[in-house]
């Protein structure tokens, strides 16, 4: 279903006045915003295979851009603040490919989701669906004028399956009517929709790919999305990132890979994107709209 | 934000979204006099819909001893903390003008504090739709937590006396309170959700969150006042309480086409509970509708209050106070009418006692009731007042205007034959 029709067919009662409200206001400070970024920019350099692996020796190639990071406080809900000042990007390509390679400091590698308290880390990019003409609201794109982000998400690169019975252990439960196991046994998620009856994991069963183990393994854990606005977000149809990354007590470090021919342009030697991020941090239960961001910088193709 | 009205609390409040009332809004009276805590409803709703991997601490349906008890545990009391925090920061009160009292608008006055959507605006920047906070783990996960304890507090020293006093107003005491999902007129978690999932339904005011749309940021966990939208981690979604809606449809196939009651109601062998659905105007008041059993309860008799009505989100569960708890704590949970509230219910009048047969005697949805008069068959003196009772017969109605009870004040006495003597 696409966004439009999303908006136009939803039952809600209570129909949303404020995003256009809120849209003008990212606008607004889109412009000032731009003026101090398009100063800085990112070089992706040219490489003959662009790595996977965020160890790898050629990423020496790719000269590290430091971009400031804001804690989101322009729409509800807001974050205050935030200790991640800054993170560390840097790009390579190839005739196939775009890497981009994200570091940031993070004392707590946070992966698991099994209880009420649990969020996770993660980070994003996002550039226009078409970077011809001028560029959308860096947050989130605007109606008509959509973004494509690719999220990395720590749970489903390192815990697919970590929930309840991992959280607690020790745990007991009888029996999980629908599960596909015996009485006695621990069902996973995954067997509710291998042996038992889908519609008991619901989410999972209506299509949510958060809630769909396969679904993630088969992505991987960068998930592509699109968006038109705050709250839009939905999965991309096709899903062609690579990539993951590795955690130390110094924090993450990322790699994205995705294909230089998007849907509506190709990423080409000379070409000037606008790229934003953003970043999660799980232990201070940072999540949908509350996270540290940059706007629009220039990626160059070099 | 916008302006909607709210006659709960008998004034307009912000609320992020425009007044959009459904046709009919799905409504409850719990009678809190009558409950035993046999947990019939929790078990009800857990069989029915949570027993699955991820659920097992997800009570869509609870009954907690107050003042004690809550799931998750204190719920209340630390959103009450909250609020008057918020109160005590702007140095405004949580109070009520009960002077202002005016018809179905205002029945209980005006609330002269603010609702968790107007403190959340108040502190510097806004960083949530609306005040709330993250129960833990622990928390949720002793429903039944100071089940029976009873409180003898005399004084906020700490002296307790073991006396229980006697009526109207015992000096120890505890009562049941029963939960399930208000589905609010003005809902927090559909307000906080940053992603529209949740929606109110305009057929019947049903607040679903939209499992495909949950990304589990839980902020419908975390605005909820009643808590009553929870976490799965299986499905990294939140869920909540669906009031049946199956039911509510007329899908059940033991009444094809007709709306039953949901399973926790339909369940309750104290009778406490009754659902149905009221009617709505576009503004948001109930749309009279005398012979509705909900709409001469709530509107008419006045005998049942909506919960913590001072959050602002206009729930649709309505109670009949305990009649032996300390008045300040029950005004605190249900507003100034509290007092008239009791009052109706100890000497009820003839239409009321006649409407509280109507309790638990179908499961499908009474849209309205008639009274047939029968003969006086007793007389007292309650507080003072010359009180009689008549065996009068209520006869209720479902959505196609059929006959779908009919029940009399006195029970019918049936006396079992000889040669059934010892035998089960």
């Amino acid at each position: 279903m696409n966004l439009a029709k999303f908006w136009m067919s939803r039952r809600t009662v209570l129909a949303g006045g404020t995003a256009a409200l809120l849209s003008l206001a990212g606008r607004l400070w889109l412009r000032s915003a731009r003026a101090q970024q398009t100063a800085s920019g990112i070089t992706a350099a040219p490489v003959s295979r662009v790595p996977l692996a965020p160890e790898d020796a050629l990423w020496g190639r790719a000269k590290p851009t430091p971009v400031v990071l804001l804690p989101q406080n322009l729409v509800l809900p807001r974050l205050a603040k935030s200790n991640l000042q800054a993170l560390n990007v840097q790009a390579l390509y190839d005739a196939a490919r775009l890497a981009v390679r994200l570091e940031w400091p993070d004392a707590h590698k946070d992966d698991e989701l099994g209880t009420v308290q649990q969020y996770r880390d993660g980070v994003a990019i996002q550039f226009p669906v078409n970077p011809a003409g001028s560029a959308p609201s860096f947050m989130m794109g605007q109606p008509g004028s959509g973004v494509v982000i690719y999220h990395w998400k720590s749970d489903w690169q390192f815990s697919l399956t970590y929930d309840v019975d991992e959280a607690y252990p020790n745990m007991y439960a009888d029996y999980y009517p629908f599960s596909g196991v015996a009485a006695g046994e621990m069902p996973e998620a995954t067997d509710y929709l291998t042996k038992g009856r889908r519609e008991y994991l619901t989410a999972a069963a209506v299509g949510n790919s958060l809630a769909d183990p396969f679904v993630q393994k088969r992505i991987g854990p960068i998930q592509k999305m699109r968006a038109e606005g705050f709250g839009t977000t939905e999965a991309d149809q096709v899903q062609d990132a690579q990539g993951g990354g590795v955690w130390s007590s110094k924090g993450w470090r990322i790699v994205i890979s995705i294909p230089l021919k998007q849907s509506a342009f190709t990423f080409a030697k000379g070409m000037t994107v606008p790229l934003a991020f953003a970043v999660w941090d799980g232990a201070d239960r940072q999540r949908n709209g509350q996270k540290t961001y940059a706007p629009w910088m220039n990626l160059v193709l070099a | 934000m916008a302006k909607v009205y709210n006659w709960q609390i008998g004034r307009e409040m912000s609320y992020p979204y425009e007044q959009a009332a459904p046709k009919r809004q799905w409504a409850f009276v719990f009678n809190i006099n009558r409950c035993i805590a046999c947990q019939t409803c929790t078990f009800a709703c857990k069989a029915t819909w949570t027993f699955s991997k991820g659920q097992e601490y997800m009570w869509w349906n609870n009954v907690e001893t107050k003042p004690y008890g809550g799931y998750p545990q204190f719920w209340d009391i630390k959103l009450l903390t909250l609020l008057d925090e918020s109160h005590r920061k702007a140095n405004r009160q949580m109070v009520w003008n009960s002077a202002k009292r005016q018809g179905e608008q205002r029945p209980y006055g005006t609330y002269e504090g603010m609702t968790i959507f107007e403190a959340a605006e108040q502190n510097g920047l806004q960083q949530e739709v609306a005040l709330g906070y993250e129960p833990s783990d622990a928390e949720w996960s002793a429903p039944n937590i100071y089940e029976d304890t009873a409180t003898g507090l005399t004084s906020a020293k700490g002296a307790t006396t073991i006396a229980s006093g006697s009526l109207p107003e015992h000096k120890a005491w505890f009562f049941y309170l029963q939960r399930v999902c208000n589905h609010c007129s003005y809902p927090a978690c559909l307000a906080a959700c940053p992603r529209k999932a949740i929606y109110k339904r305009p057929e019947d005011g049903i607040v679903l969150i939209d499992q495909e749309r949950c990304r589990g940021y839980r902020k419908c966990v975390m605005a909820c006042p009643y808590k009553k939208s929870l976490y799965r981690p299986t499905t990294r979604t939140s869920e909540k309480c669906v009031a049946c809606y199956p039911r509510i449809e007329g899908k059940d196939p033991l009444y094809p086409g007709q709306p039953l009651e949901t399973r926790c109601m339909s369940v309750c062998p104290g009778r406490i509970r009754m659902q149905g659905l009221v009617k709505k105007n576009a503004d948001g008041s109930w749309a009279e509708d005398r012979q509705n059993p909900l709409y001469f309860l709530v509107k008419v008799a006045k005998v049942a209050l909506p919960l913590y009505p001072q959050f602002g989100l206009e729930p649709n569960g309505y109670y009949i106070p305990p009649r032996w708890a300390p008045r300040p704590y029950l005004r605190q949970m249900f507003g100034p009418g509290v007092e008239e509230a009791i009052a109706a219910y100890t000497a009820p009048s003839r239409e009321l006692l006649a409407v509280l047969q109507l309790f638990r005697t179908t499961q499908q949805i009474i849209f309205r009731y008639e009274i047939i008069e029968g003969p006086k068959v007793f007389e007292t003196t309650i507080q003072g007042k010359k009180w009689q009772m008549y065996n009068d017969t209520v006869v209720g109605y479902g959505q196609d205007g059929r006959e779908v009870t009919r029940v009399a004040v006195e029970e019918g006495l049936q006396v079992r034959p000889n040669k059934h003597a010892n035998s089960i």
